[in-house]
């Protein structure tokens, strides 16, 4: 199973970035906690709400900048980096992140073949065999854990790995598609 | 399965979905017990499980309950759970890159009812599941379709817009394609006949040849036979030849008129079957498909079909003709070299198939590196401005030079590849001739061994004239799949355009309102565009003839798409928009719409005069109308100071005019309409002070004596709105009049208008 996020850690230095927000999550205020709902809480001095957290940058810093957002869409916190929170709170945005990165996770390329408009693919996957169809003009783009993103139709990504950890067959197939 | 599902769709789902397609029968079963009997309405499939490893889970909904089936990992029997729907307080989803949690909860101080997580690919169905228990809780009923087929429309709907065929077999797209033909049975039956006639015609030269050379020339040079005694059958052998040299190009004649102009007529056709199919569709369609792509499809595509038509059917099966012809000359005039020659052929064949799909590889890379380069042309000549204003200009050279260098080295690939590999295949054809020499050679000098017996001049001279026949067939039986697929990719995008059904369709017997009197009533009214996102919910109101109703709201509230209802552009998802007391569904779609008028934010003009853009919807509108609708519209003034007045050509969509001078145009256009039904969509925005000014007086006009929506940021031009619509949120948050609605100490119109007080005070 790939995890496309904070496995990768991002050590871009942000400098600035402590002047710009004063909702920006720090050690003694901000407590996330995941309750008997199954919902993700946060809030300070006591007071929480229910809240669904929103990566800034899913794709190049997966882990940073995660705005914590309340039903009305309003920003209840930004944390900057997950170890400006405390251990609890670190440890249930890291359980969320696991989720909200879920790629899956191609293992092995069965077949691509050609129709109109759309490319049809069979993988095998970490989960297991999928099949997906992709746009005959979608082109894989850089994963930020290395190897390439394929998203499908439906929205779907498949994490292909670099060419050097695929079956010879593999590579062949992904040939064309792969730098 | 329900009767109700089409055939293709299913067909889409199992060929290209890897899940069930529909609830098993035993788990409808065991639930619907469960329920005593009370129905399936709808369901979805949760396809991760909480380890984001593939699961089946079942979600259920029934009229009081929802099941969740959850197949075991290692009890094949799944465990099913129920909870009654009134315990439901809440649904809560957590979004991911490829997989979502919707959370059904029964209260915050309780574990969740459900968690259910599942990839994108569910997404449509599961966010179905989640509106109907939303719109419950929020005390609305919505109309379900039926279980299995919107289980299946959700989960194909991604392909279906990505790809909208019927037809999906390749040979069954030829034979459609081949249909086109009938019409022309003539000229089929003339073309095709005239290039059976070439090939066979083009095998009796080498034949006549070689009898020349066995029955005249050997004879005659070696004493046998007085070259007196044989000038007659000489000559007429050569007449024979050159009568063959003469019908064959009559045949080569007769064969390329008659089959181009049949292409033609066939590309003709399917270009004005395309056209027409085109303008049947919704907006629906048009706002899936790129624009680039449909032009492509009526231009490009049918011009590959023309060519195939034309030429590619006929160079094929001739091509099979003429080897099966050679083949078997050669095989009568000598069994031994005749295998020595077509033995060799399949092979040649196939490897220049292989080499076709070796190529198409090398293509593919390389046009996925061509659209780099141009992605950035497309970014950066349009946004030349922005590139200079930021001093970018080494940056995106560099870019570019990246960019073009890799797609160069990939093109110089391509080119490797064909100049190695074409050389590699003559030498083939040419290994067979030394081949056919060496099996030849002794048994021309007289030899008898076991290559077989002696062989006489004339048939090796013939020999040698149908082994330079053999390559051209060769080559094209070689690039037939990439012919074929070629023309049957290009016959499927067609097809696909001719496939998809127009989602807004007339009733069987459409009802015309002669003339709309302008009533208008919105009950309990939900759209989606994308069969998710519900852009208006359950929307209700009421509009007398003649009301002027300002819509107003924060962006994308659903202003816009209220207005697309309300021109029938799109059907309801759910409730019912009537005119006039009759359901829009019922009535006829066309009469309808000369009734009603548009002007939209970006006026969109033709390529023409002025004057026709002025009375596109009614051509046969006089002048004097023509110059009265454009002096109402604040448009005369400056169309006479035009040097060709009216009689201006402005260009592709009137870009040679400025924005308010195109607003009048259009606003013009919708009075000399006379519409019943007026819709206005932020028709003043993005226009200066005094262009509003002409505009605003043009618009008061426009609509009196006539129902009017009209859409405004600005809430200023809505000074004469009799009353107005906060749109909000998908739903009718407010209505009433100006004072009514400044009136209410939270109200959202309340809220804007102080908000744009202070905005134009601060200005």
């Amino acid at each position: 199973m790939q995890h496309d996020n904070h496995q990768h850690s991002d050590e871009r230095s942000d400098k600035h970035s402590d002047k710009h927000s004063d909702k920006r999550a720090d050690k003694s205020g901000l407590r996330v906690e995941r309750r008997v709902d199954g919902r993700l809480w946060a809030g300070r001095d006591g007071s929480a709400v229910p809240v669904r957290m929103v990566r800034c940058f899913p794709w190049s810093s997966p882990a940073r900048m995660l705005s914590l957002r309340d039903a009305d869409d309003a920003e209840v916190a930004l944390v900057a980096r997950l170890s400006d929170l405390e251990d609890g709170s670190r440890e249930v945005l890291g359980e969320a992140l696991l989720e909200a990165g879920f790629v899956l996770d191609v293992v092995e390329v069965l077949e691509i073949e050609e129709d109109v408009e759309i490319r049809r693919w069979q993988v095998r996957t970490r989960q297991g065999d999928r099949s997906f169809q992709t746009a005959l003009d979608a082109w894989p783009r850089d994963a930020p854990t290395g190897g390439l993103l394929m998203e499908d139709v439906a929205g779907d990504l498949f994490r292909i790995p670099p060419l050097d950890e695929l079956d010879l067959k593999s590579q062949k197939k992904v040939w064309a598609f792969i730098d | 399965m329900t009767a109700a599902i089409r055939t293709s769709d299913l067909d889409l789902f199992e060929t290209s979905i890897d899940q069930p397609s529909q609830l098993p029968a035993f788990l409808r079963q065991r639930i619907e017990r469960d329920w005593g009997g009370s129905p399936v309405q709808m369901y979805a499939l949760a396809d991760l499980d909480g380890e984001l490893s593939f699961a089946e889970t079942w979600v259920v909904l029934g009229a009081r309950h929802v099941a969740v089936a959850r197949q075991g990992e290692t009890d094949p029997e799944p465990v099913i759970s129920h909870f009654e729907r009134s315990e439901i307080s809440e649904l809560s989803t957590e979004e991911g890159l490829s997989c979502r949690t919707l959370r059904i909860l029964g209260g915050s101080d309780a574990p969740p009812l459900a968690v259910l997580r599942f990839t994108l690919r569910q997404r449509r169905s599961m966010e179905a599941f989640a509106f109907v228990l939303e719109q419950a809780l929020e005390g609305r009923t919505v109309s379900l379709a039926d279980a299995d087929e919107s289980y299946i429309q959700n989960v194909i709907r991604p392909i279906r817009d990505a790809q909208a065929l019927v037809v999906r077999h390749r040979l069954a797209v030829v034979w459609r394609l081949l249909s086109y033909l009938a019409p022309y049975r003539k000229d089929v039956i003339l073309g095709m006949g005239s290039a059976g006639a070439i090939t066979v015609l083009a095998l009796v030269p080498p034949f006549l040849t070689g009898y020349l050379v066995d029955r005249v020339i050997g004879p005659v040079h070696a004493g046998e036979v007085e070259a007196s005694n044989v000038a007659e059958i000489a000559w007429l052998a050569v007449a024979g030849i050159a009568l063959t040299y003469v019908l064959r190009q009559i045949s080569v004649w007769i064969r390329l008129r008659r089959m181009a102009m049949l292409g033609e007529f066939v590309a003709r056709d399917l270009r004005n079957h395309l056209y027409d199919h085109l303008h049947k569709l919704s907006l629906s369609f048009y706002s899936r498909k790129k624009t680039g792509s449909l032009i492509t499809r009526v231009s490009s595509d049918t011009d590959r079909l023309w060519e195939f038509l034309a030429f590619g059917v006929v160079e094929v099966s001739l091509s099979l003709v003429m080897l099966v012809g050679l083949a078997s000359v050669l095989l009568y005039l000598d069994w031994r070299l005749g295998l020595v020659m077509t033995l060799p052929v399949p092979f040649l064949c196939w490897a220049i198939h292989l080499h076709g799909q070796h190529m198409q590889k090398l293509f593919l890379r390389a046009w996925r590196k061509w659209s780099r380069v141009t992605d950035i042309l497309s970014d950066t000549i349009p946004g030349m401005r922005v590139v200079k204003a930021f001093h970018q200009e080494e940056r995106e050279k560099e870019r570019f030079g990246f960019r073009n260098y890799d797609v160069a080295s990939e093109f110089n690939r391509i080119h490797a590849s064909w100049t190695t590999f074409w050389p590699f295949l003559i030498f083939g054809v040419q290994l067979t001739i030394i081949l056919v020499w060496c099996f030849a050679l002794p048994r021309l000098l007289g030899e008898a061994s076991a290559l077989g017996p002696p062989l006489s001049m004339g048939v090796f001279v013939s020999f040698l004239l149908y082994m330079t026949m053999l390559v051209q067939p060769i080559e094209i039986i070689g690039q037939m799949a990439r012919i074929m697929n070629r023309a049957t990719s290009s016959a499927h995008r067609v097809f696909e355009v001719l496939d998809t059904e127009p989602e807004v369709t007339d009733a069987a017997d459409p009802v015309k309102l002669n003339p709309v009197q302008g009533e208008v009533k919105f009950e309990d009214v939900s759209f989606s565009y994308d069969g998710v996102r519900q852009v208006l919910k359950g929307v209700s109101f009421d509009v007398q003839a003649g009301e002027l109703i300002g819509l107003v709201g924060p962006s994308g509230g659903g202003k816009t798409t209220l207005a697309n209802l309300l021109a029938r552009f799109y059907d309801v998802s759910a409730g019912s928009v009537l005119i006039d007391g009759t359901d829009i569904r019922e009535l006829d779609s066309g009469d309808y719409r000369l009734q009603v008028g548009m002007v939209l934010q970006d006026p969109y003009l033709f390529h023409g005069s002025i004057a026709e853009n002025v009375c596109y919807g009614m051509p046969e509108a006089s002048l004097d109308k023509v110059v009265e609708a454009a002096q109402m519209a604040n448009a005369h003034d400056f169309i006479c100071d035009l040097p060709h007045g009216y009689d201006t050509i402005i260009g592709e969509r009137g870009h040679t005019l400025s924005g308010g001078e195109r607003q009048r145009i259009s606003i013009a256009r919708a009075i000399l309409k006379d519409p019943r039904i007026l819709i206005l969509d932020e028709a003043t925005s993005s226009v200066d002070t005094e262009t509003e000014r002409k505009i605003q007086q043009a618009m008061d006009r426009l609509v009196t004596g006539r129902t009017v929506f009209a859409i405004a940021h600005r809430l200023s031009t809505l000074h004469k709105a009799d009353r107005l619509f906060v749109i909000d949120n998908g739903k009718l948050a407010e209505a009433g009049t100006h004072a009514q609605l400044l009136a209410r100490p939270d109200g959202v119109y309340r809220r804007l208008y102080e908000l744009q007080k202070e905005v134009n005070h601060a200005a």
